[in-house]
């Protein structure tokens, strides 16, 4: 069909017509209804309309250039000569480096979205799961890893010295928790250390069990701030906070190993560290929530919530001043709307936390 | 919809057409003595390997799909038979679909064991607890892994052409890991002399059910030799154990455990040496008796499996899989002590060691800044030496020879997934 006004020349090719594996030696050339596939004698083989012309594999210098019909998916044609490309360019538009078609850009748009939902999920889908989840599990369960957790802690944060364990303060300790835990109801038997660091912190770890460090105890002015800052803690306990970031923390290695692609030593690294990044901190609906729980508690033990907002306020100035910022502050944000919540609800204080004996015995716990 | 139906019934008609032809007596049958012929290189590897590190890393990972996508076309791109080159034709968006699927189901799993782990199964648990928990964890894990090899073999064949022909694979997944389940449970029971049986009746299924156009595979071994040959790693293992074993009960070992770490090397040097340095050259032995396996198993598959008219032929040894892994490794060590020792010069004022000393909690970091390093080299240097040797060697010692006939192997009727290998990525079920 070939006729002698086309000016395009000749590519010597292969063709497989993708039905079956025989190879037929052709030549291609460029006609305006699309690129004509001919037998070596002449005879007219075929025609590839130019709208379904493609390239198989991109191109690659030391190899030939593979074309394929949209028509027959299996059909190839390998030209060893690259001039081809520049003969085809004009006709067919898929070989140009053209508009990005629309199935392209839904791929796109569908990778982008699934991208999106999923770092949505992480970061608001599984706190939201894990309170339903934390509910579900009976809290003698989590004595264990309670434990395991303060020993942890112990170990990175005290080097693995003995928790605090002088026996007055102890039992000042356990007058000031009992004093608290009178007004709530709860199926954990709350259990506080005393962690020997110099780190001004506390922390609400699962089963039930709250550590406070000894720098805390040091830098407190009074019985009634140590008392503020473990209701706090007792409400983040009570309330299962610490169940719950346990849950979200294990959702989010578990996201994030199937995420990052299996579960090879580095991925594992990489989740663990993500996680406890993203879960080292409560949100500030949870603070908020453990401020008022701690609120409740102080009323009812008839300390109030004075102790609390002066240690609050005390930190702060710490912050103000340029002073390294304290640890407990730093995993506590918005302070002055605390301090404002905190004052808002009290009520007067009847009678100190401890007596000037057992605040004394407690400021010596570590001795 | 209605394209699709069209296209596969002028599929059909074509492909009947060309049926006819052979009948009416137009076949070119040939006869065969080949290797296929590798071409890949492992300069031209270096930039597609580092591009694929630098993308998957900015986008967290999610580049991985498009990444073993590009290699997987390279390597197939530069095997060649009777002068045609192989094809991927799978794409990154493929892959992703699937690991979106598998993110749903799988993400759901672990959460759910790590739940199980960590409330009822945590350290100080009851021992039945633990046990209990860890069988049926592993059991699922194992379950899915082999639904998740048989499935991607799926994938990766439907993805794999030569002259426009595609390969695939019938059969069932789920058949295939019940059966993978019985035949573990059985290696477990023997201590491991049952393995070879196991991997005989596997591979065998996935061979049998694998096919390439209209014409399947078809293995016809059995696994006596192979039995044979899991002798010498298994036995090596057995003396190593069995020496081991004897020094410890000689010279009650849990005593070390006892004895102050000054004093270790003395109680060390006190032990029967030759029994010991026996051991220790049979540990050594271990990998090269545990390769040399593999290499007469990889022969054994292909040797015994036929296509056609056409029979495969391998002389691959156990320094074909070796030595790759060898320069592998050297080289990665070589990397590791020279980024090691220049990061530990250039923070050497971070390694205080007095207390309160400059900045020590960073010493972690560096620790780990130096392992990821490490980690991106060995993902770097895999593809370019392990992966690129190894398949320049199966295919230098490979021979396909018989009578072939082109024009009577018509294209592949199976259909093809139409998504990828999401479990086997989310069970890092291989590298590429």
């Amino acid at each position: 069909m070939s006729t002698p006004s086309e000016p395009s020349p000749d590519f010597p090719a292969r063709l497989n017509d993708g039905h079956s594996a025989a190879v037929r030696n052709a030549v291609v050339r460029a006609a305006p209804r699309g690129l004509v596939i001919a037998a070596l004698d002449g005879a007219e083989i075929g025609c590839w309309a130019w709208d379904d012309v493609h390239l198989a594999e991109r191109p690659a210098p030391d190899r030939s250039i593979r074309l394929s019909s949209r028509r027959d998916p299996g059909s190839r044609l390998a030209i060893a000569d690259h001039a081809v490309l520049t003969t085809l360019r004009p006709h067919a538009h898929y070989l140009r480096r053209g508009p990005v078609s629309a199935r392209q850009v839904w791929t796109a748009a569908g990778i982008a979205a699934a991208f999106a939902a999923t770092i949505a999920f992480f970061i608001f889908g599984l706190p939201w799961i894990a309170r339903p989840v934390a509910a579900l599990i009976p809290a003698s369960w989590e004595e264990p890893v309670g434990d395991s957790t303060v020993e942890i802690i112990n170990q990175v944060f005290a080097r693995g010295r003995k928790l605090c364990d002088g026996a007055d303060g102890s039992a000042a300790l356990q007058t000031l928790t009992r004093k608290l835990a009178a007004s709530v109801d709860t199926s954990y038997d709350i259990r506080v250390s005393v962690a020997d660091s110099g780190m001004v912190n506390a922390l609400a770890a699962p089963g039930g069990r709250v550590v406070i460090f000894r720098g805390l105890i040091e830098r407190a002015r009074s019985a009634d701030e140590v008392a503020g800052v473990l209701a706090h803690e007792m409400a983040h306990v009570v309330r299962r906070h610490p169940t719950q970031g346990m849950i979200a923390s294990l959702g989010w290695s578990a996201l994030l190993s199937v995420f990052t692609g299996g579960a090879s030593l580095s991925n594992e690294a990489t989740a663990r560290l993500a996680a406890h990044l993203a879960t080292s901190a409560y949100g500030r609906e949870l603070e908020a929530e453990a401020d008022e729980g701690a609120l409740a508690m102080l009323n009812a033990a008839g300390i109030g919530s004075a102790g609390l907002a002066s240690f609050f306020r005390s930190m702060e100035r710490q912050e103000k001043a340029g002073i390294q910022l304290p640890e407990y502050l730093s995993t506590h944000p918005q302070t002055n709307k605390r301090i404002e919540a905190v004052t808002k609800g009290a009520a007067t204080a009847r009678k100190p936390a401890l007596s000037d004996v057992e605040w004394k015995s407690l400021k010596a716990i570590c001795r | 919809m209605n394209e699709l139906l069209d296209r596969k019934m002028r599929y059909r008609a074509a492909v009947a057409r060309a049926q006819a032809q052979v009948i009416n007596g137009r076949s070119a049958t040939m006869m065969v003595k080949e290797s296929p012929a590798y071409s890949g290189r492992a300069f031209q590897l270096l930039p597609i390997v580092f591009a694929n590190l630098m993308l998957t890393l900015l986008t967290v990972g999610l580049y991985r799909f498009w990444a073993k996508t590009r290699i997987r076309k390279y390597f197939l791109s530069r095997i060649a038979f009777l002068g045609d080159p192989l094809e991927y034709t799978g794409t990154g968006a493929e892959l992703f679909k699937g690991f979106m699927i598998v993110l749903v189901i799988m993400a759901p799993f672990l959460f759910v064991t790590g739940l199980v782990q960590q409330f009822v199964a945590a350290p100080g648990a009851s021992a039945v607890n633990v046990a209990v928990y860890q069988a049926v964890y592993l059991l699922a894990i194992y379950f899915l892994y082999s639904v998740a090899v048989y499935r991607a073999q799926r994938y990766r064949l439907s993805r794999t052409i030569w002259r426009g022909i595609r390969a695939g694979q019938e059969g069932s997944a789920l058949l295939y890991a019940l059966r993978a389940l019985g035949l573990g449970l059985l290696t477990l029971a023997t201590a491991g002399l049952a393995y070879p049986v196991m991997r005989r009746y596997l591979v065998g299924y996935r061979i049998d059910n694998a096919s390439f156009g209209t014409e399947r595979f078809q293995y016809g071994g059995g696994f006596g030799k192979l039995f044979a040959a899991w002798l010498a790693p298994w036995l090596t293992f057995a003396a190593m154990l069995g020496l081991f074993g004897y020094i410890a009960w000689e010279r009650d070992l849990a005593q070390l455990a006892e004895t102050p770490p000054d004093l270790v090397p003395g109680v060390l040097a006190s032990l029967p040496s030759q029994k010991l340095y026996a051991a220790l050259a049979l540990l050594l032995l271990l990998p090269i008796a545990m390769i040399w396996y593999r290499a007469f198993e990889a022969r054994q598959w292909i040797n015994n499996t036929q296509f056609g008219e056409l029979a495969f032929v391998s002389r691959l040894r156990t320094h074909h899989i070796l030595f790759p892994y060898l320069a592998y490794w050297i080289v990665l060590l070589l990397v590791s002590v020279a980024i090691f020792a220049g990061l530990g010069f250039a923070f050497r004022s971070y390694f205080d060691p007095r207390p309160g000393g400059a900045l020590r909690e960073f010493a972690p970091l560096i620790a780990i800044a130096s392992v990821f390093a490490i980690w991106m080299i060995a993902g770097v240097l895999q593809p370019m030496i392990v992966q690129n040797r190894l398949i320049r060697s199966i295919c230098r010692t490979l021979t396909l020879q018989g009578t072939f006939s082109p024009d009577r192997l018509f294209q592949s009727q199976l259909n093809m997934p139409q998504r990828g290998e999401g479990l086997a990525d989310a069970l890092d079920v291989d590298a590429f």
